[in-house]
């Protein structure tokens, strides 16, 4: 047998797919035959990095789009999906469900004017979280209104907490101007959650008596420096905690990701048990980026942006 | 070599049955597999979306006439190499090129040569995959990248044995000139 006859062979020898008279033939050769051991090994060598290719995983939603084709899903199913799982249809419903309870509690904040003598002078001592910092501090604008003056909200007591914790990590001082208008004289007037609007149940109830004036117009701030400073550094469209096992290799996965996603990593720093990252993903991706995100580790959301930009930036906390 | 799950005899008997939750069944089970091959076929993510919805779609036209006497996944993937072929030796097919987008994965302890980063590694085979003739690019898929045996891909094919084993010794002598010097 020739080297070349020889070399022919190691494809199938590699699979075990020889005949036994090629195998005895082609066994004698290569004992002979340092260089086609050597062409032997690098054939091996090449033919397991292919078989180590990662699997492909087709798209996400790809088999409601074949049982729509095929109409093989009964129409329950396809709705439950529907609602379910596709990012673009949950999120604006969570957005919608969002704004409809706000309407309804400030309707029902407005017409019951018992609702409105308890926010004034019920007694119940305001939670901790939403402690107030020293009032003498945050010197309370001039014309301030003395009763809240709910207008169309358009997020939940959830978004008001956070606009006051985010208040109470920068407290600063109001602007005058725009407390004394509330609601009327933001940037972006119909969005604008009013200062005061209706809150569920006794929270802030002092702070409303007391620094409640102060609370209100940075949290204002808050939101609107969410709308008009997208590009502000402390204000990612979507951030939260990635609770990873390895650090390394949850590292290397995101990265991986990034990648995949067309996106880009613009800052990291270390945090206490971890590592932040600040990446940007295009908005097209940046479905697909958050649905991968969770296969890498826990992934706990903060609360998003209102309209994010694009490229969408997502700040991420890896902690162990 | 991966396992191929939905190849179970009482699925064959639901789909041909008719029940709806058993195509579903089917889908989930092959959709990695199908859009895979279709992706090393084409190298498009939207144009391997579409191929691989179409071998579905035609699937489930046609399983009252699947005999059985090959296995399911087999019979998907002579669906898909069909379409993925016919589609390249389209005239009007434009060529599109993702470059990242698309570029296949190894595990983080695939490297071959120390030193080596394996994402020169990944870019190298990828291209190396994708310069293949397309005849031998969808046997070396189907064979290590799939893990079809050769009688299988031969029956996919519509091969004969020996055509299979020449075009697998040809595409795997390829890429291994092109990942010389990664090699050990």
């Amino acid at each position: 047998m020739t080297c070349g006859e020889a070399r022919e062979l190691l494809s199938a020898l590699v699979d075990e797919a020889l005949t036994p008279d090629e195998r005895t033939t082609l066994d004698r050769h290569l004992a002979g035959c340092a260089e086609c051991r050597a062409e032997l090994g690098r054939f091996r060598s090449v033919v397991s990095l292919v078989r180590a290719v990662e699997p492909e995983r087709a798209p996400v939603g790809f088999v409601d789009r074949v049982l729509a084709r095929t109409e093989a899903a009964p129409w329950y199913r396809r709705l439950a999906r529907w609602l379910v799982f596709p990012l673009p249809v949950k999120l604006p419903l969570g957005a919608a469900a969002a704004v409809l309870v706000g309407v309804l509690v400030s309707l029902l904040y407005r017409q019951s004017p018992e609702l409105q003598r308890a926010a004034r002078h019920d007694p119940i001592p305001a939670p901790p979280a939403v402690e107030a910092p020293p009032v003498a501090e945050a010197p309370a604008p001039p014309a301030a209104p003395p009763t809240p003056a709910p207008a169309a909200p358009r997020e939940g007591a959830a978004r008001q907490q956070d606009a006051l914790r985010s208040k109470q990590a920068a407290p600063e001082s109001p602007e005058p101007g725009r407390a004394s208008k509330p609601g009327a004289s933001a940037p972006r007037g119909e969005t604008e959650g009013p200062p005061q609007a209706p809150e569920p149940a006794a929270p802030m109830k002092d702070n409303r008596e007391s620094g409640g004036r102060a609370e209100t117009a940075p949290a204002r701030e808050a939101t609107a420096s969410t709308a008009a400073g997208k590009k502000d550094a402390a204000a990612p469209d979507l951030a939260g905690r990635l609770a990873i096992a390895d650090l390394a290799s949850a590292e290397s996965a995101l990265g991986s990701l990034i990648v995949r996603s067309a996106g880009r990593e613009t800052s990291r720093r270390p945090i206490p048990d971890g590592l932040e990252v600040e990446v940007e993903i295009p908005r097209a991706r940046v479905d697909e980026f958050m649905l991968e995100l969770p296969r890498i580790g826990r992934w706990q959301a903060a609360p998003a942006a209102e309209s994010p930009g694009d490229p969408v930036r997502v700040r991420i906390q890896l902690v162990r | 070599m991966r396992a191929a799950p939905g190849d179970d005899p009482d699925l064959l008997a639901r789909l041909r049955a008719g029940e709806a939750r058993a195509f579903e069944e089917l889908v989930i089970a092959h959709q990695h597999r199908v859009f895979g091959v279709a992706l090393r076929m084409l190298g498009s993510r939207a144009e391997a979306e579409e191929i691989a919805q179409e071998v579905f779609v035609r699937a489930h036209r046609a399983l009252a006439e699947f005999r059985g006497d090959a296995k399911l996944s087999t019979w998907l993937y002579a669906i898909a190499s069909r379409l993925c072929l016919n589609r390249l030796a389209a005239s009007e097919r434009r060529l599109r090129r993702e470059g990242e987008e698309t570029l296949l994965r190894l595990p983080a302890d695939a490297d071959p040569a120390a030193g080596v980063e394996r994402r020169e590694v990944e870019t190298a085979l990828h291209r190396a995959i994708e310069a293949l003739p397309e005849e031998r690019r969808i046997v070396v898929i189907l064979r290590d990248l799939e893990g079809l045996s050769y009688e299988e891909i031969a029956q996919a094919l519509g091969l004969e044995l020996g055509t299979v084993r020449s075009r697998l010794h040809r595409a795997r002598m390829d890429l291994k000139d092109k990942m010389e010097r990664f090699l050990q």
